[in-house]
Order: C-alpha cells, then sequence, then structure tokens
C-alpha cells in the first residue's frame, strides 16, 4: 500500500516539495569528489513530462484497450541562468566548450517527493527514485538582460542497469543527503 | 536573523553626497531648504508566484523627497551667473545618478544572507518635481525619486545547499 501524503487533507502541496537532484562525479587527478545540484534556481514553471508511448486497440464489442509501452520522462529548466556558484551550471559550460557531449550521459538523478514523510519530523525519510545514467543536455545559451542556459533533463527509467529507477527515501534536504533503497521482501 | 531593510536602505544611500551632506528625515517631513525625507512605499511585495525551489522575487520601494530653496528669477545667460533653480536640479539628478552608477557596477544595500539583490533602479528618469510651495520663505521646491530594489527572497528556499 503506498504512503499517504504527509499534507492535511485538502491541503495543497507547495512546489517546491516536488525536487530534481542532479548528481555526478568530479575527478581532479586521482581525487574524485561527488557533486550534488538542486535544479530549479530562478525556474517559474518545471514539470516532468512522462512522453507515454500509448497504444489503444478497440475490440468488435468496442471495447477499448489501451496499453502503455513505454515513458520516456523529460524535465526542462528554462530558464536556466547562469548563476555564480552553480556548479552544475560551471560543469555544462565546460562541457558546452570543449562539445564534449558523451560527457552529457554522466548523471545520477533524484527525484524527491518531499510531500511523502514515512519518517518523522525529527528523522524525515521523504520518499525519492533514484535514477542513473541520466542525461542533461543543454539547448540554448543567451537571452536578454540575464545569460540563460536551459536544459533538458533526461531520466533514464533505470538504475545500476536494473531496468527500473531506484525507489526509496532521503533523509534530509540539504546536499548531503543519503538515500537509502527501499527494501524488497 | 532578518535585516530591517528600512536600516539597510538608510545606510547605503548615506553613501551618497546628496544624502549625506544634509539632513535626513524619515516618514516624517521637515520642510526646509536641503532636507531630505525617505518615504516608505512597499516592503517585501512579491512580483511573482514563488520559483521551483520556494524561493521568490521581491521589491523594495521607497521614495526620498528633496526640497531645494527657488528663485523667482528668469533663467538668464550671463557668464559667471548661476542659475539657482536649474543647479538645483542638478544636485538632485546627482542622487538619480548616483543610484544608476551604484546599479551598473552591482553595489547593492545589504538585506541580509537570505536575499539576494538583483538590482536598484529608479521609477523615472529624472527628478520628478512634485510641486512648489510659494507661502514660505524662501519658497520651496519638492522634488522626490522612487527607488526600487529588486530582491531574490530565499527565506523558503527548501533546499540547503
Amino acid at each position: 500500500m503506498p504512503n499517504q501524503f504527509s499534507l492535511n487533507a485538502g491541503q495543497r502541496a507547495e512546489r517546491k516539495l516536488l525536487i530534481t537532484v542532479a548528481e555526478w562525479t568530479e575527478t581532479v587527478g586521482t581525487t574524485s569528489t561527488q557533486m550534488r545540484e538542486i535544479l530549479g534556481t530562478r525556474t517559474e514553471d518545471s514539470s516532468i513530462d512522462y512522453n507515454s508511448d500509448i497504444e489503444t486497440t478497440t475490440d468488435i464489442r468496442g471495447i477499448n484497450y489501451t496499453d502503455v509501452n513505454r515513458t520516456q520522462p523529460q524535465q526542462e529548466f528554462d530558464p536556466f541562468l547562469v548563476l555564480g556558484g552553480s556548479k552544475l551550471g560551471a560543469l555544462l559550460n565546460d562541457i558546452r566548450r570543449r562539445n564534449a557531449i558523451s560527457e552529457l550521459n554522466q548523471f545520477t538523478v533524484y527525484v524527491i517527493t518531499a510531500f511523502i514523510n514515512s519518517g518523522s519530523a525529527q528523522q524525515p525519510a521523504y520518499e525519492a527514485e533514484c535514477h542513473t545514467g541520466c542525461t542533461i543536455t543543454y539547448t540554448a545559451i543567451g537571452g536578454d538582460s540575464n545569460v540563460n542556459f536551459p536544459i533538458t533533463v533526461y531520466l533514464s527509467n533505470d538504475y545500476n542497469g536494473s531496468g527500473s529507477p531506484a525507489t526509496g527515501t532521503v533523509n534530509k534536504l540539504t546536499d548531503d543527503f543519503e538515500f537509502t533503497r527501499d527494501v524488497t521482501v | 536573523m532578518a535585516v530591517d531593510k528600512n536600516k539597510a536602505m538608510i545606510a547605503y544611500l548615506l553613501n551618497c553626497d546628496v544624502i549625506n551632506d544634509h539632513p535626513l528625515f524619515f516618514n516624517f517631513i521637515n520642510v526646509k531648504n536641503d532636507n531630505n525625507q525617505i518615504l516608505t512605499q512597499s516592503s517585501d511585495t512579491a512580483l511573482h508566484i514563488p520559483y521551483v525551489d520556494g524561493s521568490v522575487s521581491k521589491a523594495y520601494t521607497i521614495t526620498i523627497l528633496l526640497f531645494k530653496s527657488i528663485s523667482q528669477n528668469a533663467v538668464v545667460k550671463i557668464e559667471g551667473y548661476d542659475d539657482e533653480n536649474v543647479d538645483d536640479f542638478a544636485a538632485v539628478q546627482q542622487l538619480s545618478d548616483w543610484i544608476n552608477e551604484q546599479n551598473q557596477s552591482h553595489i547593492y544595500p545589504d538585506f541580509g544572507d537570505k536575499c539576494i539583490v538583483d538590482s536598484i533602479e529608479l521609477l523615472s528618469d529624472i527628478p520628478v518635481l512634485d510641486g512648489i510651495d510659494d507661502s514660505v520663505n524662501p519658497p520651496l521646491a519638492q522634488y522626490s525619486i522612487q527607488i526600487r530594489v529588486q530582491y531574490l527572497d530565499t527565506t523558503n528556499v527548501i533546499w540547503n545547499a
């Protein structure tokens, strides 16, 4: 049975409670550092589009049968402004300069639904899903008064080759969160 | 801890000679030559719905009133002769120029850790002459300059980097 929303009856979930976080590894010499960044700073509106491939057939009785063959979730962040302190922005700009497009598919992406807390106020456990091998592309650079560098995140629907994203929880809403996978009995 | 934006704005404006060199009043009118007055207009006005991460663009607006004695003499073109009204307007204009320079140089009032100031702008190109009071001696002109500080309020951001 799914966990219920951690909201009062009729209370709407604020948009900020649906969080997308990009994770990647930065290697300098022999030292690797895990980097994370929440996406959506100064973005007014952004949704995950599932791009479902749907096939509907109708039998001779007129009954419709609809199959969802696959989903190809993606999320666009526009504007994604060039902001001081943005680690992801700096990385993508470096990739853009070198046209090193093969480096765009190195990301792990967490989608955190912070409106579901299966823990407590003291020890939260926000439901999340983890996709490995995701791709983040820049779609343009420019704009008017500020430099806009819009990006699209393509979720892999996969966790290390398992064929589906890992579900679990995160213990806090900061860059150093720990992701704990759900235990399947 | 939240920063008092009015205090921050006063501290900022005192860096400008036009403000610093003359008596400055806050929400209190003392109509005398060369006196200046800050009138609060709005604070923490959200410019639109929150961004995806919970931060909000907001505006803080004030009006500065500047009082200058005026001359009733016509403008003349005589070498070495100063037209008081023209000179006074130029002095008031210096505040507008100073604000524009600060904005160009990204020097903003300090609204604290939770606010990222984006811009400080004038709401009119030149100081506005609101009116002339000739019932006092000397007669006074009241100029006004509206200033808007646009900032990002990150108080309700959900994520702590």
